[in-house]
């Protein structure tokens, strides 16, 4: 059915309307700033400067995963404008879903370069640190490691010094200081 | 065609093609500025124009989409309205053998449909987030002005992030406006963008007591009319004064449920403007003024 002019205007409003009302689309991670993101999207070539990025947290506590340029994320604009609320200003404006108003979810796959779904729990990463206010665990495992093998470089020399035929053999502890030194070097590699 | 006016009526059309000055023709003129958000605009109905002056205004559009002819009106040498020619139209009157042209002007048409990519700096206040984008109308002879609102309270806060600026000019700036002041208008007047919020007004106030007809009231102002004046500004006050509240209301008793305003008299702000005028017949040259009450 063809529109007619009344139509054609109320459409033509709606259409306008619609256009400058932003929900959520698709983008790049271009610059990863101090606090937030810049985002590229690339079907507008645009890029939104400053956009909070998502991180699991709650309670002051977090699991934070590093983000990169070229990382793929899903931007959420909010209805109510986020610019007083960022700047921790009273909030008393109006900028609804605005470019403005995005948060950067990062952590998206295009179906061309996908992360394999799989039924296990997997924590993939380069480096990692698990902490709390008094003590990182990657170093501690590291440092135990350490200390395990200083023991028992002791041990050995106490053992030829004092007991004449010693009750371990020296081929075991080499092999024992090596696997440990072994497991601290794997250790170390999650360390920052 | 008889001429009965002895006004003095010339359309000035500037263009990089060459400027031309269409005078010594018959012309019947519209002028309509408004608050609403669209461009203030005149409609012009000029009779045997030559038509080496029909093919220039003809060649209105540039490539691009942008009007490349912008017409200044003068009306006994005052500059009455200045746009862009956005429409025009040529047709040949057999019975009376006239060729009668029809062109729609709007004021500041090609800075209202620019568009721009612009990052606004971090920590830059809405008033000056205003001035960054206002200036991007100047290569359209358009300034920034702002009037009210973000000049104090929410248009001095500071924001901590960039803000990415992007699409139609004008309708940035009114987001920008907006996002302190609902409701507000942002419109180009004379060379300059204007924002006035909903409630706020520009000072210049005018008294108006000498009416063509009776004014009407309706539910949020009047509507009055009287001989042709470009004194008032939109935006701007009317002091309404009625030398007899009988005889100058035509529609008083309709409104009589506002007592406030049972008389009409008041103070008003300023949201549409219409002047109408020839040079060719005895009609009066007009102004119609649309006014809200301000309490």
């Amino acid at each position: 059915m063809r529109e007619n002019g009344l139509d054609r205007l109320i459409n033509g409003k709606i259409r306008e309307t619609l256009d400058i009302i932003e929900t959520s689309t698709y983008g790049e991670i271009k610059a990863v700033n101090t606090n937030s993101v810049d985002v590229y999207l690339p079907q507008r070539d645009e890029t939104l400067p400053d956009v909070p990025a998502f991180t699991l947290q709650g309670g002051g506590e977090y699991i934070q995963f590093p983000i990169k340029e070229g990382d793929k994320c899903l931007v959420s604009f909010s209805k109510d404008s986020a610019l007083d609320w960022l700047s921790g200003n009273d909030i008393d404006s109006t900028f609804s879903f605005d470019l403005s108003n995005g948060f950067a979810l990062v952590g998206l796959d295009t179906l061309a370069n996908p992360l394999p779904l799989t039924n296990i729990t997997t924590l993939k990463v380069s480096k990692v640190k698990i902490q709390n206010d008094t003590a990182e665990l990657i170093a501690t495992l590291s440092d135990i490691t350490q200390k395990l093998s200083d023991t028992l470089s002791g041990i050995e020399l106490m053992t030829f010094a004092s007991f004449g035929t010693p009750p371990v053999n020296l081929v075991t502890f080499t092999n024992i200081k090596t696997s440990l030194s072994l497991l601290k070097t794997d250790l170390d590699t999650f360390k920052e | 065609m008889a001429k009965y006016s002895t006004r003095d009526i010339v359309l000035t059309a500037k263009s990089s093609n060459g400027n031309k000055e269409f005078k010594n023709l018959h012309f019947d003129i519209k002028v309509q500025k408004t608050l609403s958000g669209i461009p203030n605009s005149s409609e012009i109905t000029v009779f045997n124009l030559a038509q080496e002056s029909r093919e220039f205004l003809s060649s209105v559009y540039d490539g691009d989409g942008k009007s490349k002819i912008e017409i200044t009106i003068t009306l006994d040498d005052k500059i009455v309205f200045t746009g862009d020619l956005v429409n025009v139209g040529h047709v040949y009157m057999a019975n009376s053998a006239d060729w009668v042209s029809s062109l729609f002007l709007a004021e500041g048409w090609n800075a209202y449909q620019a568009v721009v990519v612009k990052e606004v700096p971090a920590g830059s206040t809405r008033e000056k987030a205003f001035d960054i984008i206002a200036d991007e109308l100047k290569e359209f002879g358009v300034e920034g002005k702002l009037i009210e609102g973000l000049k104090s309270g929410c248009g001095k806060k500071s924001i901590a992030k960039r803000l990415l600026v992007s699409g139609n000019i004008m309708e940035n700036l009114k987001k920008l406006i907006n996002d302190c002041m609902p409701e507000s208008d942002v419109t180009i007047e004379n060379g300059q963008v204007k924002a006035i919020g909903k409630n706020a007004v520009l000072e210049k106030i005018e008294t108006v007591k000498d009416f063509l007809e009776p004014p009407t009231l309706n539910d949020t102002g009047l509507s009055a009319m009287v001989q042709f004046n470009d004194n008032f500004t939109i935006g701007g006050k009317i002091k309404i004064q009625s030398k007899s509240t009988v005889s100058a209301f035509g529609n008083l008793t309709t409104n009589r449920v506002q007592k406030s305003r049972v008389s009409g008299e008041g103070t008003y702000k300023i949201i549409e403007v219409s002047h109408s005028f020839d040079n060719f017949t005895d009609k009066l040259a007009t102004t119609e003024i649309n006014g809200v009450y301000l309490p």
